[in-house]
């Protein structure tokens, strides 16, 4: 009863933990990608550089609606308004003109356009005076300050420059406007108030989306509605691991039901079946909320197939209690079972606590998940299923038990050409190993969704958003060198005909550059023909006076990018700017490819950065470290659990056998072309600790049951079926993770067979007739 | 049934691109006096020369007096031509921002409604000796700021140009001596009660 009353504590502990998130305010799912890696990079810079949001895009979302041009506009609007309506979207601020004007006056006198510098170098006080005449005879307003601070509108001029966010398309009544062929469309850029990550957001922005589309159509039957943004990907992406995870769990169940009736041709293991699998979820999610305070959608995803492992503990007490029928309870068949369950559940726990103290949070989060559900199942069997089990056992069907353990008599004819497996598996093992190409890559975290990335490529070339891959990283000693560099890089890209660019220095001119200006307006505010001409044209001698005051005092003083930090500017800043007291850096996003000649030969100080090949190589890299000590932990760590739990002469033997196990699935997949990555590393991991349980149970007796063979067969078969589903899951990741557990398993069954096996044959249990 | 054909007539208008095709070009030439008002100067700025405006291809304000200027639209750039005849050429590629501005000015210039009803909400329609006075008010919301207001006195052509200046500068265009074609629209194809 105490044991009892123990399982009863655990359960209703993890069902409260378990309750706690679920119907509590924080979103507990988490879909995010990037916390499934490591967080650190080893260059400072690179990694500061990809922290930052550099096209500023991510919490972005854009519609596009294409039509005929006077439906389209009314349905552009529609839209709008249905998308504002939902409260969850805004119009991104593009702050106030007069408020960038007002901030950058006081260093007027340094911004000056590239051709109107060119035009002062030559001759400071005509270029001046022409650029004061156009001011006055355009039949337009200049743009900029008023005429007494800056006649000539230098400032306006320079800052009409800025780049469009939007390249092609025109601003039209707080919408964009451009053409598409015989058609109009219509950009509707808006800023998302949230994280595109957050789960609650989803579905009122997927509402939100419908309704626009919706109220498009309603004004223009051929238009079309387009719309891109993270968090569409994001809410696609979870509803889909949403559903894999309620079809993996009802077909992993579905399959487990069967294969109990197949067994023993009854319902009744269902209950003490059902009672550990809904112990060891609950642990799993319990432990792992309480560490991590949220799951991964990919962790639980994954995590469904624990089913499969932890079902292995019912299997093995009910085909044991079968066997012994009539002369043991369910508390001596746990008692007999303790040792050999203890050495598995070790083994595994010991393969998942390696990979919980990797650097990844994908490995972590697993090994957590998986190792804590494997202990609430196996506690339950412990505890509860001798209370549960006063009835009688479930008896297994004789033909199964024949049938598996038919092919015995061949592994036990093996005789010492048993040994020819770790001799010929362990070198090739360890050749694999070193050999697998490294095949890492972070988009394979996610679940391809070809018609979402269709649309957004298509909308994004439609609104000039389509950023190429990679981004310059700009670094120098301070922040004036920094600008230099990223002059001198502008200028080649210029010489080469390439894209143009989003870059602070367009914005933020080098000092020197800054200081040039400023002498040159000097020279002209102070020659007498110019003062005669402004004069003339009705600039007052004291307004002359005052502006070369002005330009007096700017002088100490020039733009930086600390200046902008704040203002209508500051997004971009923030997103450019890579502010570090010691190494202070910047970006430069290309609008376009870079031509093929231009590769490789750039300024000092810059770098051109792919941000998801860098980011494939650190994961290769850290997995590469990690997986070293991790296979060195549980290669080591696996024996010394078996010679300290069966002795050194009956330990010996059955911990090669995962090893073996081990061996043949580094080789498999070498062979059949499979690189190394995160998620193979873990199947591996997963199938070393299956292959230790099984070796486990095999080893530990002294005899071969039937009873062990058919658990063992049931508990493998179970496990296939888990891992093999996951072949169904649309994140490549999890199908590799999938193939390599199936791979392992079958490796685990026949190293078990070869080398755990005792030397003495087969006998018969009671309640088994072979 | 009055209303849905105002409709369609407002759709057909709008339907006409601002930067119409060459090949079925219209223009005219006009005479024009430019006085700015501008906060900062003691007196306004007069300057006269010619308009000439070629539907699809460009817009060319010529200055003659008092210096000789030239700022010329094409759909793709701008080019300046200085008093001492320095030539300087802004791509729009360039100068996002300055496009937006120069469309306001092809569409009030050359009197195309249908492009002023797509750039302006008119506020206000008001009916003078000779023809009407139109107040445009720029529905982007950043040139709003920059310009509140433009007043468009017209008959079958345009006739006089205020443009109200945040900074409180006005400048005052009045068009003479028109030659060329009229770019014909339907007159109540904007009509802001329709």
């Amino acid at each position: 009863m105490r044991a009892a009353l123990l399982w009863s504590l655990l359960f209703l502990a993890t069902l409260t933990i378990g309750l706690f998130f679920l119907l509590g305010e924080e979103d507990w799912l988490d879909s995010d990608i990037t916390h499934l890696m490591p967080a650190d990079y080893q260059d400072p810079v690179v990694s500061r550089a990809l922290s930052r949001d550099y096209l500023g895009v991510s919490g972005e979302l854009m519609f596009m609606v294409i039509g005929p041009e006077g439906e389209s506009r009314d349905a552009a609007h529609a839209a709008r308004s249905a998308l504002d309506e939902s409260g969850l979207l805004a119009e991104p601020r593009r702050g106030s003109s007069r408020e960038l004007l007002t901030q950058l006056a006081p260093f007027r006198f340094g911004l000056v356009s590239d051709d109107r510098l060119a035009a002062l170098r030559v001759d400071p006080a005509s270029a001046y005076l022409r650029a004061v005449q156009g001011r006055l005879a355009r039949p337009s307003s200049a743009p900029g300050l008023a005429f007494a601070e800056d006649p000539p509108a230098y400032l306006g001029d320079y800052l009409s420059r800025l780049p469009n966010p939007y390249p092609g398309l025109r601003a039209r009544d707080g919408l964009w406007i451009g053409e598409h062929g015989d058609d109009v469309l219509w950009l509707i850029p808006r800023e998302l108030k949230g994280e595109a990550f957050d789960g609650r957001i989803h579905d009122p922005v997927t509402s939100a989306v419908a309704s626009a589309r919706n109220e498009a159509r309603a004004h223009c039957p051929d238009c079309e509605l387009l719309a891109a943004g993270p968090v569409l990907f994001a809410a696609e992406q979870r509803a889909l691991a949403q559903g894999e995870i309620a079809l993996l769990s009802t077909l992993s169940l579905g399959g487990i039901v069967l294969l109990m009736l197949l067994a023993f041709g009854s319902l009744r293991p269902l209950l003490p079946g059902a009672a550990a699998l809904l112990t060891g979820v609950l642990t799993a999610a319990a432990v792992s909320l309480l560490l991590f305070g949220r799951l991964h959608v990919i962790t639980l995803v994954a995590g469904t197939t624990l089913l499969g492992i932890a079902i292995d503990y019912v299997f093995k007490y009910l085909v044991h209690r079968s066997e012994q029928a009539g002369q043991a309870d369910g508390s001596s068949v746990v008692r007999s079972l303790r040792r050999p369950m203890m050495l598995g559940v070790a083994s595994s726990l010991l393969c998942l606590v390696v990979l919980a103290v990797s650097p990844f949070p994908v490995m972590r989060e697993l090994a957590v998940f998986s190792g804590a559900g494997l202990a609430g199942a196996w506690l339950t069997v412990m505890l509860l299923f001798p209370v549960l089990d006063r009835r009688g056992p479930a008896v297994l069907r004789p033909s199964l038990s024949r049938a598996v353990n038919r092919p015995l008599s061949l592994f036990f004819g093996l005789g010492r050409a048993r040994w020819l497996l770790p001799l010929f598996c362990l070198p090739l093992g360890v050749a694999a190993y070193f050999a697998m190409p490294d095949s890492d890559d972070l988009r394979a975290f996610q679940a391809e969704l070809p018609e979402r990335l269709s649309m957004d490529l298509r909308l994004r070339s439609l609104s000039g958003t389509d950023f190429p891959e990679g981004f310059f990283i700009v670094e120098g000693d301070s922040a004036d060198s920094v600008l230099e560099r990223e002059r001198a890089l502008l200028d080649t890209l210029a010489a080469a005909d390439g894209p143009s660019t989003i870059a602070l220095s367009h914005i933020v001119p080098p000092e020197s550059r800054q200081q040039e200006a400023h002498a040159l307006m000097g020279e002209a505010l102070h020659d007498p023909n110019l003062r005669d001409e402004l004069l003339a044209l009705g600039l007052r001698e004291e307004q002359l006076r005052a502006l070369r005051s002005q330009w007096a005092d700017a002088s100490e003083r020039w733009l930086q990018p600390a200046d902008l930090a704040e203002g209508p500017l500051a997004p971009l800043v923030e997103n450019l700017w890579l502010d570090h007291p010691d190494q202070p850096a910047s970006l430069v996003v290309l609008r376009g490819n870079l031509p093929p000649d231009l590769t490789g030969d750039w300024p000092e100080g810059v770098r051109f950065i792919r941000p998801v090949e860098l980011m494939n190589a650190n994961l290769s890299a850290q997995r590469s470290a990690a997986g070293n000590w991790i296979l060195a932990a549980a290669v080591l760590g696996i024996p010394a659990l078996f010679i300290l739990f069966l002795g050194p002469g009956m330990g010996l033997r059955p911990a090669l056998a995962p090893l073996c196990a081990l061996s043949l699935t580094l080789a498999f997949l070498w062979l059949s072309g499979i690189g190394l990555n995160t998620f193979v590393l873990m199947g591996v991991i997963l199938g070393l600790g299956v292959g230790a349980d099984y070796a486990a149970f095999l080893g530990a007796e002294r005899r071969v049951s039937p009873a062990g063979v058919t658990g063992i067969a049931l508990a493998a078969l179970t496990t296939l079926l888990a891992f093999g589903l996951l072949g169904l899951s649309q994140v490549p990741a999890l199908g590799q993770f999938g193939l390599t557990v199936v791979v392992a398993i079958v490796a685990a069954w026949v190293s078990a067979f070869t080398l755990a096996l005792p030397s003495e044959p087969v006998t018969q249990g009671p309640g088994v007739s072979a | 049934m009055n209303r849905a054909l105002a409709c369609l007539l407002l759709l057909c208008a709008l339907t006409v691109p601002l930067w119409v095709d060459a090949e079925e070009s219209t223009g005219f030439e006009a005479r024009f006096v430019q006085e700015r008002t501008t906060p900062g100067l003691e007196r306004s700025f007069r300057s006269e020369g010619r308009l000439i405006w070629v539907a699809g291809e460009r817009l060319e304000w010529r200055t003659e007096q008092p210096f000789e200027y030239a700022y010329i639209l094409y759909p793709d750039r701008i080019v300046e031509r200085e008093p001492d005849g320095h030539e300087r050429e802004v791509r729009s590629e360039d100068a996002p921002w300055v496009v937006s501005l120069n469309e306001l000015l092809v569409a009030v210039m050359s009197g195309d409604e249908s492009a002023m009803s797509d750039l302006f909400s008119i506020d206000s329609r008001e009916a003078l000796d000779e023809g009407e006075r139109l107040v445009l008010i720029p529905r982007d919301t950043m040139l709003a700021e920059q310009i509140p207001e433009i007043r468009v006195d017209k008959d079958e052509r345009i006739r006089r140009v205020l443009i109200e200046e945040n900074d409180g500068g006005v400048l005052d265009i009045r068009l003479h001596d028109y030659e060329g074609e009229v770019l014909a629209l339907p007159e109540d194809a904007t009509d802001p009660d329709s």
